[in-house]
């Protein structure tokens, strides 16, 4: 310990405020209210074991919904791809047909009308 | 009982914290009062510091858990406050360099002295007169200046240091010291 240092503390001691200081610091905060909007509005924010509870059972729904989500759109494009599969299947099955009914046709006309390709047919060859 | 002293005073162990506004008001103005107005240099600036800072004391108390809690809490919030007003003045300091030296040394206790090492403190740099204030108001150990200032020890003994040595620089001669 210095003088100086002994000095500063006379220097820089306490000293009392201005007469009723006090009293005018009570008026004002009565005057002020206890809380104002921003300070409402702060308390809502304000971090505290029900508002995490909160957020996180929020959290869990968001997570819930978005898989659900997600899940229904994987089924949705399943099943626009097996009604495709099954279109394609429809039309392979009716160019079949054509196909067969035209051979048929075919067949049927070479046997009403013998000639070079009902000559080049074999007994095995016929339906 | 010293400034230091009286933030230590806790409530009793399991005893619920609800003190009386107007009661914290005149226990602790003088501390507050008096913190804004070493920091600022402006009675009028630090009565309206100070008593922005107990209305702030009010919508806070929820927090505050002890008599010492609200003593620290009052002290770091005065000294935010009041670093922010320093910064925001636009009105020009009067620098340690410009500030002349005495002509003669005053006797012991001479106001003249006191008001010379309040000049010489006003003159500080606003980092290094919340260190001084804190220490030499309320007689505060560096650590207890860091945890208010929310620095690191080393940071807070290094400004110590300087601002003592920039004062002993400038009162030295005046304070016959060796």
């Amino acid at each position: 310990m210095d003088r100086l240092e002994d000095a500063l503390r006379e220097a820089l001691r306490r000293e009392a405020p201005p007469q009723g200081f006090a009293e005018r610091v009570v008026a004002r905060n009565a005057v002020l209210g206890k809380k104002g909007t921003w300070d409402v509005l702060r308390g809502w924010l304000a971090p505290g074991p029900a508002k995490w509870a909160a957020a996180a059972a929020l959290a869990i729904v968001l997570l819930a919904g978005i898989q659900h989500t997600s899940e229904l759109r994987r089924r949705a494009r399943g099943e626009a791809a097996r009604d495709q599969v099954l279109t394609a299947l429809r039309i392979t099955a009716v160019k079949l047909e054509q196909a067969r009914a035209k051979v048929e046709k075919t067949v049927r006309i070479e046997a009403l009308v013998p000639g070079e390709a009902g000559a080049q047919l074999k007994p095995s060859d016929s339906f | 009982m010293t400034p230091a002293a009286t933030g230590r005073a806790d409530t009793i162990a399991g005893e619920t914290f609800s003190p009386d506004f107007a009661s914290l008001v005149g226990q602790h103005q003088s501390m507050v009062y008096s913190l804004a107005l070493h920091l600022l240099r402006d009675p009028s600036a630090a009565e309206d510091a100070a008593q922005d800072v107990f209305l702030r004391l009010h919508r806070n108390l929820d927090g505050l858990k002890s008599d010492s809690h609200v003593v620290f809490w009052l002290r770091q919030v005065t000294c935010r406050r009041a670093i922010d007003g320093l910064r925001r003045r636009a009105r020009a300091e009067v620098s340690l360099e410009e500030t002349g030296e005495p002509a003669a040394p005053p006797a012991e206790g001479d106001p003249l002295l006191t008001q010379r090492l309040r000049q010489l403190v006003a003159s500080l740099p606003g980092h290094l007169r919340s260190a001084v204030v804190l220490r030499y108001q309320e007689d505060l150990d560096p650590p207890e200046i860091a945890r208010i200032l929310e620095l690191p020890l080393r940071t807070v003994r290094d400004r110590l240091q300087k601002a003592l040595a920039l004062l002993r620089e400038k009162a030295g001669r005046y304070l016959k010291e060796v």
